[in-house]
């Protein structure tokens, strides 16, 4: 680690870099340090890699080699490099439902309400195929307008196989390009929905609870099993029944803390999941695919921890048969683990987590906001991104809103990641709010703390219903203030699709045209009334940032991006 | 030591730095007839264009002569040379002993016997008062005499002056001594598109005109004008030398040995008063131009300060700047047949491509390159150049010097090939490393 | 003694990066990649991947041809670090060095009306070429006295 940049702002993850460095254990800032710099032409979507007469790329600075062997021109390049990430990001999600339908349809599993996801299993099948069935799941007005768009899916499987061809030349117009970019997220979008419904059929439905976040979660004195990634629901929950037979404590990273009736303990985020390992206190880890570092297999060689690989071709055992497995694996390595030395440093905070339009009403939200009592509403969204120090910018951002009267909504893992800094926690509200939302949130419950969470489907909800009842978006902002993921991408856009300026760092890999970052920002302002603001300056600071999205959002200045989104 | 240099221009400053780095004691006097000192000849044209202001056409820093300990004598203008008391006599009548001396006196615009050529507004452009004079002369339509380089710029500063502008040509194409048929038109019609008119292949028979010119008489025409610039060549300015008994050439330059001394020990000549050897015509020819200038002059300096050092000969070189909106270049003989002093049994081969926007030509003879063209696309014409100093044989490598994308590392097995001509440290590093 | 760039040919991939960051630090007005890309006129880049994987760049020769051909004294040598550059300021774009550089890495710019080449990045004092190559292909050397082998 030489790169004289912070690594973290956690505290926890700050103790154990000294060690690392002693230990020669490469870490992920390590890496990140070696792949500098990076190339120019992938950062700005000018390559490509989609047939074997190249690799291409779009040379800024030669006239030579401006088109790719095929002749692809640098627009193409980067809309290209946009849907390519869309179609993976969007995948994600198609894959968690279809996964999910699948278990479920095997029978084996009594669901809390049978009626209720036997028809979700059929609008999934719909879905699949058609698309008919899922239209009553969104407000008619925007069903009407990505129909007349032509960005509303005409059946999953068929969609994902004309979109896919977009990558396989051809002549198509940028225009055209964004609109298959755009179906593909609506997929997403589609399937996160229908994903919300089937899981509160099998689960039922539940409020608010409480989650213990951070490295002092670990147990030194228990067995701890720690689950990586996307796993599930059926599997953690299964998990969680056999543990708690045996007095085992599962943990979770980069996954869904809460599986009715559990919670799982949240050991660290994203950016620092190798950090856990170092504490010699994890006793097996299982590893999922979605959200998951390669690395995590040198280090836990290094710690002497058992990795449980879930492979999903190689094994065919049930879910309940692996979850079983997984204990007893658990409870043999702790048995040689426990006498190793286990160093947990005590730092853990406390989270109220998961709410819903049920205790958030938007109707009091959009009064507080004709009152003057807040100044806006921000969603603060995506993981980490090692590009910048760990939750710098997202704490900067809630920290600067908060302050200012902005209610701040968060989901998945950057309310894990601002969970570690108090600010789920209900009785921080004081440290960080200003009075006219400290008020808002006093008079929606006790148990709500200055960043409220929501589940993924739960927030399109709240979404939703702010729109259908509120003035079109324009107190309402998305930010991605360090994204990661493709499936982030995929969120973005389709944020923006559902009318919310959205903002987005770091950039998105489009920006080696200019005429792609038009066409997409115009695109999103005609169709969709909204702004999708693409950076253009590298280095611009946490607290900049956070300011240029106040001033745009409290109206003190335009967007700033209006057509121009790159300046 | 004593060295006295007359000239002033890129020889003879070139031929003092290359003194100065070996002997930076010895005495330098330098005489030149110009009263403004280190302007650079060939710029005049971006002067009268306004492209240039005055102090940018210096072409050293304005305290070079106190930089290298030089005394200056401007305006100054050398009239002989005692060769037995090796001594020289200025016209206000001083006398200055020498040592070592160099002649870089440079050359005189030709001044066609033409009636009428001594009117008013009829002007050659070769000093710094020519310049001056041109460039505060009010006119409204020009002739210029000649589609030589100087010619052609000459022409496009006068347009740029706002003036309707004639270029006046006896042969059949522009800058006949720089390109071939097909490059040249390539130029013309830059230049016609610059608003010049051209008229190829006739004469001016006389200028008419009251005192000042209003008329260009040709064989088939008059052209009504209120000013003429002739630019029909300079010839090597060989007065001193005559006069001093040196011998001087069949083309009509000093000539010179492979130290650049001429036929009287310790007097030295360089730059466009010389006849040199040319390369690509295996013949002695004068090449007056500003990098044979700065060549011939370091080597004529470093023999004068002691260091023995040969020329290896001179060969014509021009580059058509940005002034007419098309890169051009062109280098050596223009086409296989101008060679008329070649004996018989040599294989001459010429080679072209033409696309829309670029034109190439390579001229080799039994393998060796001796002639290029490039129109267009110019970037890579120093690696022509260098094989063609170095008289390398190229017969394997056509394909590669007419393609597009010609750089330099392809050619470098056929520089490693020749490696013993190639023994700059750049070259040895190149060759040392990499491969 | 003079520093000078030298390339490995096995270890360059021609990946261009080199290029990218010269035509970004060093071209372009803007310094930052997002927006240089988009510079009109197009930055231009001082070194050149060529023959597949050999990055070139200007050698700072000993003996200067394109200092002789330049007829008003725009191509200079640093007297302190040896490297030689173009004083853009005085630049007529006449091209007489394009047609005396032996490596044929003078730009002529037909639209900035300068010959555009490699100062070393005499002012930033390394060079980012050298830095920005992700095989250290590239690397900044003593240059070897040849000549006193030579002789």
């Amino acid at each position: 680690m030489e790169f004289i940049q912070k690594k973290s702002m956690d505290r926890a993850v700050e103790y154990f870099l000294p060690k690392a460095f002693e230990m020669e254990l490469s870490l992920i800032w390590d890496r990140y340090e070696g792949q500098l710099p990076e190339c120019g032409f992938c950062e700005t979507g000018l390559s490509c890699r989609d047939c074997l007469q190249g690799p291409c790329i779009s040379h800024p600075f030669r006239n030579s080699n401006k088109l790719g062997v095929c002749g692809k021109d640098k627009d193409t390049l980067a809309i290209q490099s946009l849907l390519r990430l869309v179609l993976k990001g969007s995948m994600v999600y198609l894959d968690r439902l279809s996964e999910l339908a699948k278990e479920m349809e095997s029978k084996q599993w009594r669901p809390k309400n049978k009626t209720r996801t036997d028809q979700n299993l059929k609008e999934v099948q719909s879905f699949f195929y058609d698309g008919s069935l899922i239209k009553k799941e969104f407000p008619r007005n925007f069903i009407r307008q990505w129909e007349e768009l032509r960005i509303f899916p005409e059946g999953m499987v068929r969609d994902l196989f004309r979109a896919s061809q977009k990558l396989e030349g051809g002549l198509t117009e940028i225009e055209d390009l964004l609109l298959w970019t755009f179906r593909s997220a609506m997929l997403a979008l589609l399937s996160q929905r229908l994903y919300g419904n089937l899981k509160k059929s099998i689960f039922g439905e539940w409020g608010p609870a409480k989650v213990k976040v951070n490295l002092g979660v670990l147990d030194s004195s228990r067995p701890n099993l720690l689950l990586y990634g996307y796993l599930s629901p059926l599997l953690k929950q299964k998990i969680a029944q056999e543990a708690q037979k045996e007095a085992i404590q599962v943990l979770g990273v980069c996954t869904d803390p809460l599986i009715p009736p559990f919670t799982l303990p949240v050991v660290t985020t994203y950016g620092s999941q190798e950090i856990p390992l170092m504490t010699g206190a994890v006793d097996l880890i299982v590893a999922a695919d979605q959200g998951v570092y390669p690395s995590l297999k040198e280090v836990a060689k290094e710690y002497e921890v058992p990795i449980f690989y879930l492979n999903g071709l190689k094994r065919n055992n049930g879910l309940r048969h692996l979850a079983k497995e997984i204990i007893d694996q658990t409870k043999k390595s702790y048995e040689f683990r426990k006498r190793l030395p286990r160093d947990i440093p005590q730092i853990k905070e406390s989270a109220m987590m998961r709410f819903s339009k049920e205790e958030i009403d938007p109707k009091r939200i959009l009064k507080a906001l004709d009152g003057g009592e807040i100044r806006g509403v921000a969603l603060l969204c995506g993981s980490g991104n090692v590009k910048f120090s760990q939750d710098h910018e997202m704490t900067t951002f809630a920290r600067e809103f908060l302050k200012n009267d902005i209610l701040c909504i968060s989901t998945g893992e950057s309310s894990m990641a601002l969970a570690k800094y108090g600010f789920l926690n209900p009785d921080s509200k004081g440290d960080f709010c200003g009075q006219g939302l400290m008020s808002l949130l006093k008079g929606l419950g006790e148990q709500v703390p200055s960043v409220i969470d929501f589940e993924e489907a739960e927030l399109i909800d709240f979404i939703l219903e702010m729109v259908r009842i509120g003035k079109k978006g324009h107190s309402m902002v998305a930010c991605y203030p360090e994204a990661n993921h493709s499936s982030e991408v995929v969120e973005a856009l389709r944020m923006a699709a559902l009318g919310i300026n959205t903002y987005f760092w770091p950039a998105l890999p489009i920006t080696g045209s200019q005429r792609a970052m038009e066409e997409i920002s115009k695109f999103c302002k005609e169709k969709f009334g909204s702004n999708l603001y693409i950076p253009l300056e590298k280095k611009m600071e946490a607290r900049a940032k956070a300011a240029m999205v106040f001033k745009a959002l409290t109206g003190q200045e335009g967007y700033g991006i209006s057509g121009q989104p790159w300046r | 030591m004593r060295y006295v240099i007359v000239g002033g221009s890129a020889s003879a400053i070139s031929a003092v730095e290359a003194i100065r780095s070996i002997d930076s004691e010895s005495k330098i006097d330098l005489f030149s007839d110009e009263a403004t000192p280190l302007f650079s000849r060939v710029l005049l044209p971006y002067y009268i264009a306004e492209e240039l202001s005055k102090p940018l056409l210096s072409f050293r820093s304005p305290d070079f002569f106190e930089q290298y300990r030089v005394t200056p004598h401007l305006g100054v203008r050398v009239q002989s040379i005692s060769i037995d008391s090796k001594t020289i006599h200025t016209e206000n009548g001083d006398s200055y002993p020498y040592d070592k001396l160099l002649l870089a006196t440079g050359g005189n615009p030709i001044i066609p016997p033409i009636e009428g050529v001594e009117l008013q507004g009829v002007f050659s452009l070769k000093t710094m008062a020519d310049a001056e004079r041109l460039y505060h002369f009010k006119a409204q339509r020009a002739v210029v005499i000649g589609a030589g380089s100087v010619g052609v710029e000459s022409s496009i500063s006068l347009k740029r002056k706002g003036m309707e502008v004639t270029l006046l040509e006896q042969l059949g194409q522009v800058l006949p001594t720089v390109f071939d048929e097909e490059a040249a038109s390539m130029v013309q019609k830059r230049i016609e598109g610059l608003g010049i008119t051209p008229i190829l292949g006739e004469k001016a028979l006389r200028f008419e005109g009251n005192g000042q010119v209003r008329k260009v008489i040709t064989e088939s025409r008059e052209i009504e004008c209120d000013l003429v610039v002739i630019a029909v060549g300079i010839k090597p300015a060989i007065e001193l030398a005559q006069g001093a008994g040196i011998e001087i050439g069949c083309l009509g330059g000093i000539r010179v040995d492979a130290e650049m001394m001429t036929s009287i020990p310790d007097i030295y000549a360089s730059g466009d008063v010389v006849e040199t050897y040319d390369i690509t015509r295996e013949a002695p020819w004068i090449n007056a131009i500003w990098p044979c200038a700065v060549e011939q002059g370091k080597i004529a300096g470093f023999n004068m300060a002691g260091k023995k050092t040969l020329y290896e000969g001179s060969f014509r070189r021009n580059s058509i700047g940005n002034f007419i909106g098309i890169p051009a270049i062109s280098m050596g003989l223009t086409r296989a047949e101008t060679c008329s002093t070649c004996e018989g049994g040599e294989e001459f081969q010429e080679i072209k491509r033409r696309t829309r926007e670029t034109y190439k030509k390579l001229i080799l003879k039994n393998g060796r390159l001796v002639g290029v063209i490039l129109v267009g696309q110019t970037q890579k014409a120093g690696l022509y150049q260098i094989l063609l100093k170095k008289k390398i044989d190229v017969s394997g490598y056509v394909p590669l010097l007419m393609s597009q994308s010609l750089n330099f590392m392809d050619l470098l097995p056929l520089i490693r090939r020749n490696a013993d001509r190639f023994t700059e440290p750049e070259y040895k590093e190149i060759m040392d490393t990499g491969l | 003694m003079v520093k000078i760039l030298m390339v490995d040919k096995r270890r360059c991939t021609g990946c261009h990066q080199c290029e990218l960051w010269c035509g970004t630090e060093i071209a372009s007005v803007s310094k930052e990649l997002y927006q240089a890309i988009h510079e009109n006129p197009q930055p231009v880049a001082r070194v050149f991947v060529e023959g597949k994987n050999f990055a070139l760049q200007c050698r700072h020769c000993e003996e200067a041809p394109c200092i002789e051909a330049c007829p008003n004294g725009t191509m200079r040598r640093d007297p302190e670090t040896g490297l030689v550059f173009v004083y853009e300021p005085t630049c007529i774009a006449c091209w007489m060095c394009v047609m005396a550089c032996p490596f044929g890495v003078i730009t002529p710019s037909s639209s900035l009306k300068v010959a555009i080449k490699c100062d070393r990045c005499r002012n930033m004092g390394y060079p980012i070429c050298g830095e920005v190559c992700p095989t250290q292909a590239i690397r900044l050397e003593e240059r070897k006295d040849y000549r006193a082998k030579a002789f």
